[in-house]
């Protein structure tokens, strides 16, 4: 019964999060997650616990003090859990991937450190159909971290894994679309640093296709705004090595929505979507 | 919210702390934008464009502190150039931040494509063409190719004399034999602009309009004064280099 309670309350917590509008739904949030941390303590469930710990980072709560202590408690126990045989690979390499996202902004030197243990992760639960979406963001938070470490071989690599990820067929179709969505745009991310406009033209291509590919889905978040904005910059930039100002300015007017601007390259600091 | 859009956010931290070219591949556009419009007397499209790159340098001034790492290396970089578009600072203390931040950058030793970009920019400024060179070269042993070529390009700019050092040519352009009256209006016009942004940064709405009304003012008045204004010195390079394209691709 307890169990079905914090399974309750964890996605009430979700859906909370969710709205993400501020005020009063960020108390109930919060409220709804520390309830679902202690009624997962009491249950002495892991798998909740870790869980609903993976998405501390949401609330933006790197940014306060008392959120950094908090997230800095959270990454010492999720190193120690990290050795625990109850802990099953899924959600070791949920850990991992989750730290990366939200302890970065305090320790930047993190991800060099992780990289090994993440690439180990990865490659244990690689094969597993129903576990895409974690492959995924795990091979998504490696390659960035190459990219920036100036390891393009292991960005190269990851592009071509990321490629192969093929969804299972019970997979949510919003699942589906992520992992393509990230697809293509992880591509295009490597021929733009490759200097190889085609790729980046051909990689938009295919996201521009996803709408028709899924017409029952709402092609407002298709792509994604983050996939959007990204495609639109590179074309931008792409365009303006043309000389073509007249088609650069077009892409990049596309982005130039001040609510996504700020959402996106100010982690929703002033706004949130 | 969509399944998406909380994908998204799952990325922005790590983002921001660890992988700048997200922020370059938008603000570098805007740059080249600015100029353009500046060039050909958009006025609208030029204090769009320096509205978002004002936001730009904004969001990443108030990130800094918050998520060090990428953004208080090349962020600097990118702050600084921000502030040369712009010109609503000093340089100089711009580019004493380019060196802090690239010192230390090179002591933290885990972003070596950040240290590039920093060298690239404080060479480019101070007219150093073997600094853009080796940040070039290691670039270009990263696999950063299109960051390689684009260095490259400043290195032979800069050998051949087309790219003049940013701080020697923004402070001799502006102020070399004008009359006092002209450098005065100079002045007001980038408090003015620097007001704009201020507002802008404060969410003062009223108040950025009120300035950027300013700046027009003033802009009108300098005309007077000077005969021709910057951007329509530059609408005419910009017409020529745009027959030439033209006549090249017919």
């Amino acid at each position: 019964m307890c169990l079905f309670t914090s399974d309750v309350i964890l996605t009430e917590f979700f859906l909370c999060f969710s709205l993400f509008s501020g005020g009063e739904s960020d108390k109930y949030a919060d409220y709804l997650f520390f309830r679902a941390s202690k009624l997962a303590y009491e249950d002495r469930n892991i798998s909740f616990w870790v869980i609903s710990h993976c998405w501390v980072h949401l609330k933006c709560r790197f940014m306060t003090p008392e959120g950094r202590d908090f997230l800095q408690r959270t990454a010492k126990r999720f190193m120690v859990m990290d050795e625990d045989v109850r802990v099953e690979p899924r959600l070791r390499l949920r850990m991992q991937t989750s730290l990366m996202m939200w302890y970065t902004p305090i320790h930047p030197e993190y991800p060099k450190q992780a990289l090994p243990k993440l690439l180990e992760l990865t490659e244990l639960i690689a094969g597993n159909q129903k576990l895409v979406s974690d492959q995924a963001a795990a091979i998504f938070v490696t390659a960035l971290c190459a990219k920036s470490m100036g390891n393009m071989q292991l960005f190269e690599s990851c592009t071509d894994t990321f490629h192969g990820l093929r969804c299972d067929t019970e997979a949510r179709v919003c699942d589906v679309i992520l992992v393509a969505c990230y697809r293509y745009q992880f591509a295009a991310q490597y021929s733009f640093c490759a200097n190889d406009s085609n790729g980046v033209h051909a990689n938009w291509v295919e996201v521009q296709g996803l709408a028709a590919k899924y017409p029952k889905v709402s092609t407002q978040n298709i792509p994604s705004p983050f996939v959007r904005l990204s495609f639109m910059c590179w074309l931008s930039n792409l365009a303006l090595d043309d000389n073509d100002y007249a088609s650069a300015g077009g892409h990049l007017k596309l982005a130039m929505n001040p609510m996504l601007v700020m959402g996106v390259f100010g982690s929703g600091i002033f706004v949130s979507f | 919210m969509h399944q998406s859009t909380e994908a998204d956010m799952f990325f922005f931290s790590l983002l921001q702390s660890h992988v700048e070219s997200f922020y370059r591949a938008f603000i570098e556009p805007l740059l080249a934008l600015n100029v353009y419009a500046e060039s050909v007397g958009n006025a609208d499209d030029a204090a769009l464009y320096s509205r978002f790159l004002g936001m730009m340098r904004g969001i990443i001034e108030k990130m800094q502190p918050i998520c060090p790492g990428s953004l208080n290396a090349s962020g600097a970089a990118s702050v600084a150039v921000i502030s040369r578009a712009l010109g609503d600072r000093d340089l100089n203390d711009e580019l004493q931040k380019l060196e802090a931040a690239l010192e230390v950058a090179t002591k933290l030793g885990f972003l070596p494509i950040d240290v590039c970009i920093l060298k690239r920019t404080i060479g480019e400024w101070k007219g150093d063409s073997h600094m853009v060179l080796e940040a070039a070269t290691k670039l270009r042993e990263h696999g950063w190719i299109r960051d390689a070529v684009k260095t490259e390009q400043i290195v032979e700019g800069l050998l051949r004399g087309d790219v003049k050092p940013g701080i020697a040519s923004k402070t001799s352009d502006a102020t070399a034999d004008e009359p006092a009256n002209v450098v005065e209006l100079r002045k007001q016009i980038a408090a003015a602009r620097r007001a704009a942004n201020v507002a802008d940064e404060a969410g003062d709405v009223a108040g950025e309009d009120f300035a950027r009304l300013m700046v027009k003012k003033l802009k009108k008045e300098l005309k007077v004064l000077t005969g021709v204004s910057g951007p329509s010195r530059k609408l005419s390079n910009a017409k020529l280099l745009d027959a030439e394209i033209s006549g090249s691709k017919h």
